[in-house]
């Protein structure tokens, strides 16, 4: 049996790795949405770890919710990439300040 | 009764309204209503004095129209009728009726003739406003609308530059008395709690002796009511040291010169303390302090007449000494006496500026005397009203000036007011010197009109001078015994005892004051000055130098001139100048104001640099105050 705070460092890992990757990526939006795909992920992980442990189905049939929830927003993200990419024709994070005060 | 003064009150104001209507319609409409409208207020007044004497009326006040009412204090508008306000009333109308039947003639050439008949019918209401009103309120309503008239009047001729600058200083000088007026009427609100005379009246013995306290000093309230209301009288009576608008004040036409100075303007000073004579009677040291005005007034600046040229500057000096009498009586408490000079003294002086309008028109609107002369034999009809206005004026028994003016001198020297006693009876020599000034420059020595064979003037001009000079001449022994007795005014002013006693142990009749008065010192002044002037002024048998620094002072009009012409303004502009750098643009504009917005600039200088516009940002702010929300949490709870 894997202790429980195995699985919740996994996901402890896989947050800090989404966050890093929203912060120190200076690049590619792309790379902004993937880690933002990342942290749905290890909240996901989290959810059903937790809802396993205390024997509640609740956490893991809220995964599902979640997931629905990440995939549409992810389209729209993506969407909103191409639109992006048309008018600007770079999908450079730093090119991308126009909302600077 | 009420509805005989609302018509007496509103007739001229009806007039104005359908003049200001009509005003580009025909000379001869104006003319009609104009004349109509004062002549029906005329009527009701007399027929108001005559039903108030025949039936014995008490003094009546009521409220006609309501202004504001809630349960603190009510304003309205409201007539007040005694027998006071009525003479006052007839005064004032029927002076100004011969005033606007004689404007007909003197203005017809006038381009804006309609327009001068829709002044002179306002300022006719206005002055009634003041004379029939029975609160502080309306009183003040009154006194501005008369000032606005004055004003308006003063500048009728627009395009005259003197004439502007005339009613601009006449305006300011008397804002400066409605200073004092206004403020003693809103003492007179804060510790009686209404504006109603009678209440006022009523309530005075409670409040005689409390104190107000003005920056740690305290001043009795009474007092301080009183004085501050008598500066606004001193701007409109023109008294020292408010009097210097006046003078100017003949840049008018004649007419309003008269208008001004006998029935409609000079008075209401005088008869507003007369009205609230019950509050004056009780403030003594203010009495006092209006006694000295009124003599210094009296003497002084009927030196300055002595020094002038103008004959309607002459006269003009003259009203104001005239009224420094007056007011040397409302001084002494004998408010009957000082209303009785402001009766005769509104027929004579009203009489003698129609002459000098009627001599100004024959001689082409010249208006220096030593151009003017012999004019005698040519104005026959000018010359004789002239010669009993001026017998009236300087005191000459039997006339009526000679009563009202006696009496208000042997009055103040039976109750021992030694140094105004004196400066009344030298009053009485300077009157008469400048009187003859006039009279013997103008009426005799050489003649200097061009053509010879020209008939005197209008009927117009002629008819009122006629009408006004048996007052100026039988008034005064007409009322005489009724004034001093006290059963002309009753109730209506105070301290009849002061007059009564005096009347009892000195006057006795008119008949023995008439005989009296011969044997007195006045009458000496009287002759010593007349038989002066008729070798100094008629044979020119001798010539007097006045010494040049009594004569600089004199043709300076005390430095009052050089006050309001050049100190005022220079020291006016310093302190604008002064407010306009470091007040206004240092302190408003660049301290308040564009601080302000300088210190908005640099806070969202700083702030703008939060928001960078890139995503990494905004999250890591984002999260880190989450993190940071939930440490705290954490560690609290």
């Amino acid at each position: 049996m894997i202790p429980i705070s195995y699985y919740l460092i996994l996901s402890t890992i896989i947050f800090a790795i989404s966050i890093a990757g929203i912060f120190l990526n200076r690049k590619n939006i792309l790379v902004l949405l993937m880690s933002l795909e990342l942290m749905f992920l290890s909240v996901n992980f989290n959810l059903i770890t937790l809802g396993n442990y205390l024997g509640d189905l609740t956490g893991q049939v809220f995964v599902f919710f979640v997931l629905t929830v990440v995939a549409a927003e992810s389209a729209i993200g993506l969407a909103l990439l191409i639109v992006l990419f048309r008018n600007k024709k770079t999908i450079d994070v730093d090119d991308l300040s126009e909302l600077k005060g | 009764m009420i509805y005989l003064a609302l018509i007496l009150l509103l007739a001229p104001l009806v007039g104005t309204l359908l003049l200001l209507y009509t005003q580009n319609n025909s000379k001869r409409l104006s003319i009609f209503i104009s004349n109509s409208s004062i002549l029906i207020s005329f009527f009701a007044s007399i027929y108001l004095l005559f039903l108030y004497f025949s039936y014995n009326y008490l003094p009546v006040s009521q409220d006609v129209l309501v202004f504001a009412d809630t349960k603190l204090y009510s304003l309205s508008f409201g007539l007040y009728i005694d027998s006071l306000s009525l003479v006052m009333s007839t005064v004032v109308t029927s002076v100004s009726f011969l005033v606007h039947y004689y404007s007909i003639s003197y203005m017809k050439d006038e381009s804006s003739f309609n327009r001068f008949f829709i002044y002179t019918n306002f300022f006719t209401f206005s002055m009634l406003l003041i004379v029939l009103s029975n609160n502080f309120f309306q009183l003040f309503i009154g006194w501005e609308l008369v000032g606005l008239s004055s004003y308006l009047l003063i500048g009728f001729w627009t395009s005259k530059e003197s004439a502007i600058k005339a009613n601009y200083k006449a305006f300011l000088v008397n804002r400066v008395g409605d200073i004092g007026l206004l403020l003693g009427l809103c003492l007179v609100f804060v510790t009686y709690g209404t504006t109603n005379y009678t209440e006022v009246f009523n309530l005075k013995d409670t409040i005689n002796n409390s104190e107000l306290d003005i920056f740690g000093t305290s001043f009795n309230l009474l007092s301080s009511i009183c004085l501050l209301l008598f500066v606004g009288a001193m701007a409109k009576s023109a008294q020292v040291p408010l009097h210097f608008w006046l003078p100017d004040s003949m840049e008018g036409p004649t007419p309003i010169s008269a208008l001004i100075h006998a029935a409609t303007m000079v008075t209401a000073g005088i008869y507003m303390v007369a009205r609230l004579s019950p509050l004056y009677v009780l403030a003594e040291d203010v009495s006092i302090f209006i006694l000295y005005v009124g003599s210094v007034t009296a003497f002084f600046l009927g030196l300055v007449a002595l020094v002038q040229n103008d004959i309607k500057r002459i006269i003009a000096y003259s009203t104001i000494s005239q009224l420094g009498y007056m007011t040397a009586a409302l001084g002494a408490s004998l408010y009957s006496l000082a209303i009785f000079h402001l009766i005769t003294h509104a027929f004579f002086k009203a009489l003698l500026f129609l002459c000098a309008g009627s001599i100004i028109i024959k001689c082409h609107h010249e208006q220096d005397i030593r151009k003017i002369g012999g004019l005698r034999k040519f104005m026959p009809i000018t010359y004789l009203a002239f010669l009993y206005a001026s017998l009236s004026l300087i005191g000459f028994p039997l006339t009526s000036g000679f009563y009202s003016k006696e009496v208000i001198i042997d009055a103040i020297g039976y109750y021992n007011h030694t140094i105004p006693y004196t400066m009344l009876l030298a009053g009485i020599f300077i009157t008469t010197l400048y009187t003859s000034k006039i009279f013997f420059k103008v009426f005799f020595g050489e003649c200097t009109l061009h053509d010879r064979n020209e008939k005197e003037n209008d009927k117009e001009m002629l008819v009122p001078l006629f009408i006004l000079t048996a007052p100026s001449v039988f008034l005064g022994l007409f009322i005489f015994d009724s004034l001093l007795s006290g059963t002309l005014f009753g109730a209506s002013l105070m301290s009849n005892t002061v007059v009564l006693d005096f009347y009892n142990n000195y006057v006795i009749n008119s008949l023995y004051f008439f005989l009296h008065s011969f044997m007195t010192i006045n009458f000496f002044i009287l002759l010593i000055a007349l038989i002066f002037s008729y070798y100094y002024y008629y044979k020119k048998s001798f010539n007097i130098s006045i010494p040049n620094i009594l004569s600089t002072i004199l043709k300076n009009e005390y430095g009052f001139n050089n006050l309001s012409t050049k100190f005022i303004p220079k020291f006016q502009n310093l302190l604008t100048k002064y407010l306009w750098k470091n007040i206004d643009i240092l302190t408003i504009d660049n301290g308040i104001i564009n601080n302000t917005s300088l210190m908005f600039d640099k806070i969202s200088n700083t702030v703008r640099k939060f928001q960078t516009g890139y995503i990494y940002h905004y999250s890591l702010t984002i999260i880190s105050a989450l993190i940071l929300a939930l440490l705290i949490i954490r560690i609290r709870y």
